[in-house]
């Protein structure tokens, strides 16, 4: 009876320590994993922060570069760098003579998405006479169908 | 013994240890709470970093969004003087690059200083090559650089920014305000080497880019209007001249030119007076230009019509003492005949017809003396004298264009009025300003100032300024084929230094609209001074006409009269 109880008692008291071993480890395993979550927390935020400051520099970057771009396209459209390089490249540009120009008078209405031509061209020019009593065109901006007459 | 003595020690080290507590004590008060705010501040001013974010200055565009005025980024070249090891090296280093004198750099980096500038803005060759050399105690700082792409084009209009961005000139002084925007800040936690810690930003504040200004202007037009008047200058040998051209009705400007001119990204490389925009600081006397606006006076006044006859004094009108010559000698004359060849006694005779009062009225009416109140600085309101303050002759000379002064802007703008239908409008160059989200937040609209002459009159005077541009006129050369225009040639003395007018010096004008009836522009050419040859219709009209030919291509205007009749 004595040995019993007294086997009881040890195992109650391992109980016990077992009890409080494990409560310590849950404790520890939990406060060191929080600890552990916290600093890769911190990690993460520091490195997509670093992350967000490598794309902000990289984006004024190319903003950079998109302005150098956009002054060295205005400065090619300036009309009188154009006037230079169709000089240098001799191209011999003239304006035309009065009898080169034809003027195409019509009236547009836009219907449906297809264009509605109607008018009358009749002068003559460098290309012959062109398109007299044109009654009406139509089609998409693209492709116009001639329905009548030319 | 041993017994007090331990006590005495014991009590004795209490004593010291309870002092160095209170010391302590005190000594942590002092930090903790006395100096507090101090070393709070110290503490922050380690730990965090305060950035300025500069915004981007407003592009300025023309009416077909070409870029006239933008903003870059570029390097700047500043020395911190304690960190640099060989001074001999680097102030030649430098020199050679960025072209300084040695000495400049050698003063600046001996200044006892922290921060000293080498050169602000460098191209971008030079930064690189210094950003390669690694030079101890020299670095680069990244600053907005104002850009002109057309250079010389446009600059009186434009105008220029001094180093800090600040406008100075031109449109860039008048709307710096709008142009120049709201910086920004950031601030953040940083770390031991000076850098930015991103995810410990406490404020992050963007800069308000400046607003973007498009202009009426079409550099086109502009362009057209500056060659043919740099080409001008340079063969009639003028020292200066100015070119409009406006839309009637509306008061747009498409172009203002002047020359001289110079280039808007080194204004400095010429004197001041290049810089004067010309067409609204510069004032003269208008000459004959000025008789249609006197004409149409008296139109609108019914004191005349068209087909009124003047007895012209063969060439010679004896008045208050003095005798006033026409170029021709005319017995009579029509007032049509009047325009067309320039009279000047039957303008004066118009004059005397019309009386003080009402041709002074007539004149104020078409904003003689009074600013068009165009967006542009340093305009100047001319001279136009009160009636009281005329002398005898005053009634003959003004009609002609003489002791008066007014604007090329002015002069065309009441030109406008002649070719509209008889209505004065605003003169303007900005057609909207757009905020730095491209959402229009303002716009311009025509601003009627007041009608000056009835639409009779206006027709009236069109028929008339036709004819001055015809083969029997005095602007032949402004014809262009197979188009109206309707025109006036002005040849004004200059006033000279030693008092009256001088014999050598002279105005050479020509105001034009086309086409005649249905007008889509007007172009104001003013030659300052050309030798030898002097007269508008010699030395302006072909100009206007090698300028209305071209933006008629241009603008596709279609002719108005047919050639074959």
């Amino acid at each position: 009876m004595n040995r019993r109880n007294k086997k009881a008692r040890t195992k109650k008291r391992l109980g016990s320590k077992l009890k409080f071993f494990l409560k310590t480890l849950v404790f520890t395993v939990t406060g060191v994993s929080l600890a552990l979550f916290y600093v890769w927390q911190y990690v993460q935020m520091s490195q997509t922060g670093f992350g967000i400051k490598s794309r902000e520099k990289e984006l004024i970057g190319l903003q950079k570069e998109n302005q150098g771009l956009e002054l060295r396209l205005s400065r090619l459209l300036m009309p009188p760098n154009i006037r230079s390089r169709i000089v240098k490249l001799n191209i011999n540009l003239q304006e035309p003579e009065r009898w080169q120009i034809v003027r195409v008078e019509e009236q547009s209405i836009l219907f449906d998405g297809n264009i509605m031509f109607s008018g009358e061209i009749a002068e003559e020019g460098i290309f012959g006479k062109t398109l007299i009593g044109v009654s009406a065109v139509s089609g998409s901006p693209e492709t116009i169908v001639m329905e009548d007459g030319q | 013994m041993s017994g007090v003595g331990g006590r005495l020690r014991s009590i004795f080290i209490a004593l010291i240890t309870i002092s160095a507590f209170s010391f302590l004590m005190w000594r942590l008060y002092w930090l903790q709470v006395e100096k507090h705010d101090f070393f709070l501040g110290k503490a922050k001013k380690q730990h965090h970093i305060s950035q300025k974010v500069f915004p981007h200055r407003g592009k300025i565009l023309d009416r077909n969004g070409r870029d006239l005025a933008i903003s870059v980024p570029v390097q700047s070249i500043y020395g911190v003087p304690g960190e640099v090891d060989d001074i001999d090296e680097t102030v030649q280093v430098l020199s050679e690059l960025l072209n300084l004198k040695p000495q400049r750099i050698r003063e600046r980096l001996l200044r006892k200083k922290h921060f000293v500038w080498i050169k602000r803005k460098v191209s971008e060759a030079a930064s690189n090559k210094i950003k390669e050399l690694k030079l101890s105690g020299i670095h680069l700082l990244e600053e907005i650089k104002r850009e002109y792409p057309g250079g010389e084009l446009l600059c009186h209009l434009l105008g220029f920014v001094n180093i800090d961005n600040e406008g100075l000139e031109g449109l860039e002084l008048t709307f710096n305000k709008q142009l120049r925007g709201k910086p920004g800040w950031r601030k953040s936690e940083r770390d031991a080497t000076g850098r930015e810690i991103p995810f410990l930003r406490i404020e992050d504040v963007p800069a308000n880019d400046g607003s973007d200004i498009v202009l009426t202007i079409d550099m086109a037009i502009q362009t057209i209007a500056e060659t043919e008047l740099n080409e001008a200058v340079i063969s009639r040998n003028a020292i200066g001249g100015s070119v409009i051209v406006l839309d009637p009705g509306s008061g747009e400007v498409l172009a203002m030119a002047n020359m001289p001119k110079y280039n808007t990204n080194k204004p400095t490389s010429v004197p001041q007076s290049h810089r004067r925009n010309r067409a609204v600081t510069d004032m003269f006397e208008p000459g004959s230009t000025f008789k249609p606006i006197s004409i149409s006076i008296a139109l609108n006044e019914n004191i005349i019509n068209l087909n009124d006859r003047f007895y012209c004094e063969n060439g010679a009108f004896r008045y208050a003492g003095h005798t006033l010559h026409d170029s021709h000698s005319n017995k009579v004359l029509t007032v049509k005949e009047i325009i067309e060849q320039s009279s000047n006694i039957g303008a004066a005779k118009i004059g005397l017809k019309m009386g003080r009062e009402r041709f002074f009225a007539g004149i104020k009416g078409f904003g003689c003396g009074e600013k068009t109140g165009i967006q542009l600085p340093g305009e100047i309101r001319g001279v136009i004298r009160e009636p009281s303050k005329w002398s005898k002759l005053s009634i003959i000379c003004l009609p002609m264009g003489q002791e008066i002064s007014v604007t090329a802007l002015q002069l065309i703008c009441a030109y406008g009025a002649l070719a509209n239908g008889g209505i004065l409008y605003k003169p303007y160059v900005i057609d909207k300003i757009r905020g730095d989200k491209g959402n229009v937040i303002w716009e311009a609209h025509p601003q009627r100032v007041r009608r000056v002459i009835s639409e009779n009159a206006s027709s009236e005077i069109t028929k008339a300024m036709k004819g001055v541009v015809s083969l029997h006129g005095t602007a032949s050369r402004a014809i262009i084929t197979g188009y109206s225009v309707a025109g006036k040639t002005g040849t004004a003395q200059k006033v000279a230094i030693e008092g009256g007018y001088s014999h050598e010096l002279y105005v050479s004008s020509f105001i034009g609209y086309f086409p005649a009836d249905n007008p889509r522009l007007v172009i104001a050419v003013v030659l300052d001074e050309p030798k030898p040859d002097y007269y508008g219709g010699v030395v302006a009209a072909p100009v206007f006409k090698s300028i209305a030919k071209k933006i008629l291509h241009y603008l596709e205007i279609p002719p108005d009269i047919d050639v074959s009749e």
